[in-house]
């Protein structure tokens, strides 16, 4: 049971900022498991967010492996790694990110129309998520018509559109008043137990934070 | 489908800012448009007039010699009409025809376009240099006529002339006999009157402007407008070839002029569509970055992006190439009845619908490389953290 979907080997990433190098990350080992809940907590600057960026594969690192589902995806081709983020991860971002004109509905289709899922399955399952996550009554209004936390859900809907296996979220409740915050974590929780699914939270908030089954703490590029 | 549907949302996101870019874009293909139709009904016109004449040979005083086209040389010499009985005695002619042209500048003060040429000519001209020419009602210039005229269809039409009416040209009053069918050619421009009768009314009895010649055998045409060149030093002799050469080289330029006033707008097209693409992918440059971690490809961003300059530069095509035309008709309204030139018939075939349509696909395209190229290269992390 005890799957292992990420696994990182010494994982670093320098930055060069005015001719001086700064290792934002330095020999992180991390093993992550199938339908684990993971949070990241650290201050400003301490590397929780270029830790996230390696493990969604969106930026390269200076050094160290990753694996996926026990492959070495670091040196995989773009295309490649663009299919494994479209498939296999879910993107939650602190500012929502939404495609503003399309409607809640159609910004859940979306990856899956880049997948090439046919519209009657689509539809189904985008509808499916979208009532799941409360938003019955909101499925075709675009993003601008919706509060904070709708936002959000429907960004967590399209998230797991594509049936991934693993959830990155990026600060998800930084932009969202207490109640809300709340909400979005309980749904987070939910979420983790009902599709077994994996996520890798990373939060200034401990409240947030313990949420999650295991915790980690950044400092300085490392892990505590 | 999906890269269409989302490049239609993106470009009615800004929605005044795609419809101003569309008319810029617009406008310079429908101007284009325009000078080609107009000029491209202009060098038919020309080619109908020059190419179906009947005439082998043209004869011209020297001086007009380099212009293409004879009638100029009623501004610039004549010739005493003795020498045709000469020129007939020349082996390979089998005829001349007499023709004194003038130009009367001041026709018609209130229209200053409506300038008509005169052809004085012999009643054998029309059966055997112009056959094309029919009439709409009257009768040609008959051996007993002194001072009648038979008028083209446009400068009948402007100058108001019906059968029996007359015009005065210095002085003398020539009556209508005949007006002539439109034939789509300089013709509908032209007024003939009886040989003598032009020559006295401009004072310039047994004089001649150009005389087109037939000959027996076609192949040695020119031989025969050599050897008449060569033997009367003040008339020069082209054959009918030749002048059609002449006119073609002209028509190349003013081709050439087309071209370069086609890439002047292609050019204005791009830069419309391109600083319109800049600023359009640069309000999304995060939204992009989302798409991208998402996992949609670079390929499709780069699609989407071209998609959008295309959609933009062929609705623009399609606008451009339909109030081009209708622009180019309008114009030619205003030539004619306003200034009295008949003979600009605008010309819109598929040629310059294509034209058009492709100067915008090659703008749509061009315009949409560069910000298409440089939005899919962008960094996901930096895009997404993009204010």
């Amino acid at each position: 049971m005890n799957e292992i979907i990420i696994e990182t080997e010494n994982l670093s990433r320098v930055f060069t900022l005015g001719g001086q190098d700064i290792k934002a990350l330095d020999g992180i080992n991390l093993k992550v498991t199938k339908g684990e809940f993971i949070s990241i907590t650290g201050p400003s600057g301490s590397g929780k967010t270029t830790l996230l960026n390696l493990i969604g594969l969106l930026e390269q690192p200076s050094g160290g492996t990753i694996s996926f589902e026990g492959r070495d995806v670091s040196k995989l081709r773009e295309g490649e790694l663009d299919n494994l983020r479209l498939k296999q991860m879910g993107f939650i971002f602190q500012t929502f990110n939404l495609m503003p004109t399309f409607t809640a509905l159609e910004n859940v289709t979306f990856p899956m129309e880049i997948t090439r899922i046919p519209e009657k399955e689509r539809l189904e399952r985008a509808k499916t998520l979208l009532e799941r996550l409360g938003l019955a009554d909101r499925m075709h209004h675009k993003p601008k018509e919706l509060s904070a936390g709708e936002s959000q859900r429907v960004a967590i809907a399209r998230a797991l559109a594509n049936e991934p296996l693993l959830l990155l979220a990026d600060e998800p409740t930084g932009n969202l008043d207490s109640n809300t915050t709340k909400e979005i974590t309980a749904l987070l929780q939910q979420l983790n137990d009902e599709y077994g699914i994996a996520i890798i939270l990373v939060t200034h908030d401990n409240q947030v934070a313990q949420a999650a089954s295991r915790t980690l703490r950044m400092v300085d590029g490392r892990l505590d | 489908m999906l890269l269409t549907k989302l490049a239609v949302r993106n470009l009615t996101r800004r929605r005044a800012r795609s419809i101003l870019t569309i008319i810029g874009v617009g406008i310079a293909i429908a101007f284009t448009v325009t000078i080609l139709s107009i000029s491209e009904g202009l060098m038919v016109s020309f080619e109908n007039s020059i190419a179906k004449q009947g005439a082998d040979i043209i004869i011209v005083p020297k001086e007009a010699e380099a212009y293409p086209y004879p009638d100029v040389a009623a501004f610039v010499g004549s010739f005493p009409e003795e020498l045709l009985d000469e020129i007939e005695q020349v082996d390979n002619v089998k005829a001349t025809f007499p023709v004194f042209t003038a130009i009367p500048m001041d026709f018609m003060p209130e229209k200053p376009g409506a300038i008509p040429m005169l052809y004085g000519v012999t009643p054998d001209y029309f059966p055997e240099v112009v056959p094309y020419l029919e009439l709409a009602e009257g009768r040609f210039i008959e051996d007993s006529d002194e001072y009648t005229l038979v008028a083209g269809s446009g400068i009948a039409m402007v100058a108001e002339l019906s059968l029996g009416g007359s015009l005065e040209f210095r002085g003398k009053s020539f009556k209508v006999v005949g007006i002539l069918k439109s034939s789509g050619s300089l013709d509908d421009g032209m007024i003939y009157t009886p040989l003598k009768g032009l020559q006295e009314a401009y004072s310039k009895p047994g004089q001649l402007t150009f005389v087109p010649v037939k000959v027996n055998d076609i192949s040695q045409a020119e031989a025969t407008a050599r050897e008449i060149s060569d033997t009367w030093p003040i008339i020069s002799a082209q054959t009918q070839e030749a002048m059609v050469d002449k006119f073609t080289d002209l028509m190349g330029i003013v081709e050439a002029a087309n071209v370069g006033l086609s890439t002047v707008a292609l050019l204005i097209g791009i830069l419309f569509i391109l600083s319109t693409m800049i600023m359009a992918v640069g309000e999304r440059v995060k939204e992009i970055g989302t798409m991208r971690a998402i996992g949609v490809h670079r390929r499709f961003i780069f699609q989407l992006v071209i998609t959008e300059s295309l959609i933009t530069s062929l609705i623009a095509g399609v606008i451009g190439c339909i109030s081009g035309y209708l622009l180019s008709l309008a114009i030619t309204y205003i030539l004619a009845e306003f200034f009295g030139l008949t003979y600009f018939a605008p010309l819109v075939n598929a040629r310059i619908f294509l034209t058009g349509i492709g100067i915008a696909i090659v703008v749509g395209a061009l315009a949409g490389l560069y910000p298409a190229w440089r939005i899919s290269k962008t960094n996901i992390v930096q895009a997404l953290h993009y204010e």
